[in-house]
C-alpha cells in the first residue's frame, strides 16, 4: 500500500521536506543512549542494572527507529506492521524503568512475584498488538495510523508510563530518608534522570499522538520534544558514573566530555543543508576527535600513575601499621626481659659492694680486682637495663614526670662535682661555667632532668680520649641551656642527624667504647622534649669534638 | 531448575511472546493485508457534499475529495502496485463488499471543510463542457 503523496525515502529513513527536528532529536539522542548503555555493559556485563540499562537504551533504539521509518517511509504495511511496536517498547520502557531503579537502589534482582506483576503489565500489551484494539487500518494519505489507534490500548501504555513514574517516585523517596549523603546524591540524579525521561517521552507522545489522532494536529511533531527526555536521563547516568562510580564503572570525565562533544559536532550532520557546512562539520569533527583521543590518553596515564601511587601508599601505610606492632611487641619483650634481668642484677650488685666494703672478710688483692670488675660490669649492665626499660616506657607512653620548680644550672654544676672524679681518672679536665642572666629556675622533672644531664656528661667523658669538657650554662630568651662541650671524638653531620635514633651510635664511637647500648640519647630526647625542651647535637666532624646541648623552658 | 525459571521469567515468557507477536503482526500486515485502509476519493462538488482542502488561507484552487475505506486485501487483490492512485478500482465499492465504505462529509459535523456548490456556478470551458465530466485523478 502506497502513501501516494510522498517521496519514497533513501536509505530506509531519508526523505526531503521533513521537519527539520525530526532528524536532530532521533539520531544524537539513540547514539547517546546506545553509547551509554553499551559502555556499561561492556565495563559490567554480569550486573544487573548495567544490562537494564542497556535493555532501556534498546528499547529507546527501536522506538526511535520505528518512528523514523513512519515519518519517511511509504509503504503502509510495513508502516502498519511496526505501528505497534510503538506501544510495545513505551509499555517495555515503562516497566523496565521500574525494574532497572530498583535493581540500582538495592544492588540485587527483584522477587519472583514483582516479576509477575511486571509479566501482567506486559502480557496483555503484547497479546492485544496484533488485535484492532492495538491498530485496525492506515491512513494512506496522511501516511499513518493514527486514526486507527484503538483508545483503550493507547491509554493502557500510556497508563503503564504513569504508573512507572509513579512507582519509581515512590522507591526513591523512600530510600532517599534513609540513605547516607553519597548515596542521596545518587539517588537525586537518578530520579532526576529517569522521572524526566519518563515523563516528557511518555507525556508528549501521548499528546501528540493523541491529538493528532483527533484531527488536532496535522502531525506529531510534538513528540520529538520528548525525546530529549533520554539525552537528560543519561547525561544524569554519565555524571554517576563519573562521580561515584556507579554501576561499577570507573570513567573518566574527559572520556564523556569529549564523547559529547563529538556526538552534539556530529548531530549537525541532521540539519546542515549546504556542502560547505557539511565539509566545515567533517572538519571539526575530526579534528575533535583527533584532540579528544590525545587528551584521554594523556589523562589516562595520568590517572593510572596516580592510581599507582595511591596503592604504593596504601600498601606502606599497611606496612608502616604492621612495623608499629612489631615495635610495640619488640619492646614489650624488652621490658619484661629487662624486668627479668634487673632482679638478679641488685643481688649481683649488691654482694659485689658487700665483698668489697668487706662484710664478709678481707679480700685478696687478686681477689678484689676481680670483685671490683664484677661489681663494675654489673653497675653497666643496670645502666643498659634501665635504657630498655625507659624506652619501653617512652613508646608504651607509661613514662611517668613528676614536675617541680629547680634551679637547672646548680644541677649541672652538683653533677659535674659528682662525676669529675671518673673524669680525672681518664686525665680529663671537667668543669663548669655558667653565664646566666637570671635565676635559671625550670619546672620539669628533676630526677629526669638529672639523668639527662648525667648522661650527656656521662657521655662526654667516655667519647673524649683527652683533653677537656666543660659544662656550660646560659639562658637564651625563655630557655635554659645546658651545653655539655668536649674535645671528644666528635661525629660527621650524618652521624649527627640520626645519633638520636634508638640503637644508633657514631660509627667511630667503638673505637674509645664498646659498652653503649645507642638508647642513651633517645631516651635523653625524648624526656627533653616531654619536658617541653630538648636536646641537640653539634659537631664539626669526626676528631674535632662535640657540643650536646639540653634546653628546657624557664619557669616563668 | 525451578530456581532458574523464577529467576529468568520475564526471558522465558516475553522473549517467545514477543517474537510470536512480530510473526502474527508480519503475517497480518504484510502477508494477509488483514487491515483497513484509508485514503481520499473522487468527489464533485455540484452533484455531492465533498471535503474541501485548500493549498492557503486564499483558497484559490480548491480540491475536493471523500474518504474512502476498506480491505487492504481488496486493494491488494485488484491494484497494481499496491497504488491507489493507479487502480480505478480503488474508486468505487464492490456490491456486497464487506467494510468498503466512502464517506462524504457530513454537514452536521464537518460544516467548516464540507463544500457544496450550485450548478449555476459551474465554469463553462470553451467547448461547452463541464468540469465534472472529466475523469479525475
Amino acid at each position: 500500500m502506497i502513501c501516494y503523496l510522498y517521496e519514497a525515502p533513501t536509505y530506509l529513513f531519508f526523505a526531503p521536506d521533513l521537519p527539520e527536528l525530526l532528524y536532530y532529536s532521533h539520531i544524537p539522542t539513540t547514539i547517546v543512549a546506545l553509547l551509554i548503555g553499551f559502555f556499561v555493559f561492556y565495563k559490567g556485563p554480569t550486573l544487573l542494572p548495567n544490562r537494564l540499562l542497556l535493555l532501556i537504551a534498546i528499547f529507546f533504539s527501536v522506538w526511535i527507529l520505528v518512528s523514523l521509518v513512519s515519518w519517511t517511509n511509504i509503504h503502509g504495511d510495513l508502516i502498519a506492521f511496526i505501528w505497534p511496536a510503538f506501544a510495545i517498547t513505551a509499555g517495555f520502557l515503562a516497566v523496565y524503568s521500574i525494574y532497572f531503579i530498583y535493581s540500582f537502589l538495592y544492588m540485587r534482582d527483584v522477587s519472583f512475584y514483582m516479576k509477575l506483576v511486571f509479566l501482567a503489565f506486559l502480557v496483555p500489551l503484547l497479546l492485544f498488538s496484533v488485535t484492532d484494539l492495538s491498530v485496525s487500518g492506515f491512513n494512506l494519505t496522511d501516511c499513518d495510523a493514527f486514526g486507527f489507534e484503538g483508545t483503550a490500548y493507547k491509554i493502557y501504555y500510556t497508563a503503564l508510563g504513569f504508573i512507572a513514574m509513579g512507582w519509581i517516585l515512590i522507591e526513591l523517596v523512600k530510600n532517599y530518608y534513609t540513605a547516607n549523603k553519597n548515596l542521596r546524591s545518587q539517588i537525586l540524579l537518578m530520579g532526576i534522570g529517569v522521572e524526566f525521561f519518563l515523563f516528557t517521552f511518555i507525556t508528549l507522545t501521548f499528546i501528540a499522538t493523541y491529538l493528532t489522532g483527533l484531527g488536532y494536529f496535522q502531525d506529531s511533531r510534538l513528540e520529538f520534544f520528548g525525546l530529549f527526555g533520554m539525552t537528560v536521563f543519561m547525561a544524569m547516568i554519565g555524571v554517576l558514573v563519573v562521580k561515584f562510580n556507579s554501576f561499577h564503572v570507573s570513567a573518566l570525565a574527559a572520556e564523556v566530555i569529549i564523547a559529547a562533544m563529538i556526538v552534539l559536532i556530529g548531530s549537525q550532520y541532521a540539519y546542515v543543508a549546504t556542502a560547505a557546512s557539511q565539509i566545515l562539520t567533517t572538519v571539526t569533527l575530526t579534528l575533535t576527535a583527533i584532540a579528544g583521543f590525545v587528551l584521554i590518553r594523556s589523562v589516562r596515564k595520568e590517572v593510572k600513575q596516580r592510581e599507582e601511587i595511591e596503592k604504593l601508599a596504601q600498601r606502606l601505610e599497611k606496612a608502616n601499621k604492621r612495623l608499629k606492632v612489631l615495635d610495640q611487641l619488640k619492646s614489650e619483650f624488652v621490658s619484661i626481659a629487662s624486668h627479668q634481668l634487673r632482679s638478679p642484677l641488685t643481688s649481683v650488685r649488691g654482694y659485689a659492694s658487700m665483698l668489697l666494703e668487706g662484710s664478709y672478710g678481707k679480700l685478696p688483692d687478686k681477689a678484689r680486682d676481680a670483685v671490683e670488675r664484677i661489681n663494675e660490669s654489673s653497675r653497666m649492665m643496670a645502666l643498659s637495663v634501665e635504657d630498655y626499660l625507659n624506652v619501653s616506657r617512652i613508646q608504651a607512653g607509661n613514662m611517668k614526670y613528676v614536675y617541680s620548680d629547680f634551679n637547672l644550672a646548680d644541677m649541672a654544676s652538683r653533677i659535674v662535682d659528682d662525676v669529675r672524679r671518673d673524669a680525672i681518672k681518664k686525665g680529663l679536665v671537667l668543669s663548669f661555667k655558667s653565664d646566666l642572666q637570671g635565676r635559671g629556675i625550670v619546672h620539669a622533672d628533676k630526677g629526669k632532668t638529672m639523668q639527662i644531664i648525667h648522661n650527656l656528661v656521662n657521655n662526654a667523658i667516655k667519647y673524649t680520649p683527652k683533653g677537656t669538657i666543660t659544662v656550660f650554662a646560659y639562658d637564651k630568651g625563655k630557655k635554659v641551656c645546658i651545653d655539655v662541650i668536649d674535645t671528644g671524638i666528635g661525629m660527621s653531620t650524618e652521624t649527627a642527624e640520626h645519633i638520636f635514633a634508638k640503637f644508633e651510635r657514631a660509627k667511630n664511637a667503638n673505637e674509645v667504647n664498646v659498652t653503649g647500648t645507642g638508647l642513651g640519647l633517645y631516651v635523653a630526647q625524648k624526656m627533653a622534649e616531654e619536658m617541653g625542651g630538648g636536646v641537640e647535637a653539634f659537631s664539626d666532624g669526626e676528631g674535632q669534638g662535640s657540643t650536646f646541648r639540653l634546653t628546657l623552658p624557664l619557669q616563668m | 531448575m525451578v530456581d532458574h525459571l523464577k529467576q529468568h521469567i520475564l526471558l522465558y515468557v516475553l522473549g517467545p511472546l514477543l517474537i510470536l507477536t512480530v510473526g502474527a503482526s508480519y503475517y497480518r500486515y504484510m502477508v494477509s493485508y488483514d487491515y483497513l485502509v484509508r485514503y481520499e476519493g473522487d468527489c464533485d462538488p455540484y452533484t455531492e457534499i465533498c471535503f474541501q482542502y485548500c493549498e492557503d488561507e486564499s483558497c484559490n484552487d480548491p480540491s475536493y475529495y471523500t474518504w474512502i475505506t476498506r480491505e487492504a486485501s481488496v486493494i491488494k487483490a485488484n491494484c497494481v502496485e499496491n497504488d491507489v492512485t493507479l487502480c480505478e478500482f480503488a474508486y468505487t465499492c464492490e456490491a456486497g463488499e464487506e467494510n468498503c465504505t466512502i464517506t462524504h462529509c457530513d454537514t452536521a459535523s464537518d460544516t467548516d471543510e464540507c463544500e457544496f456548490l450550485e450548478e449555476s456556478d459551474r465554469p463553462q470551458t470553451e467547448q461547452g463542457t463541464s468540469q465534472n465530466e472529466e475523469t479525475p485523478s
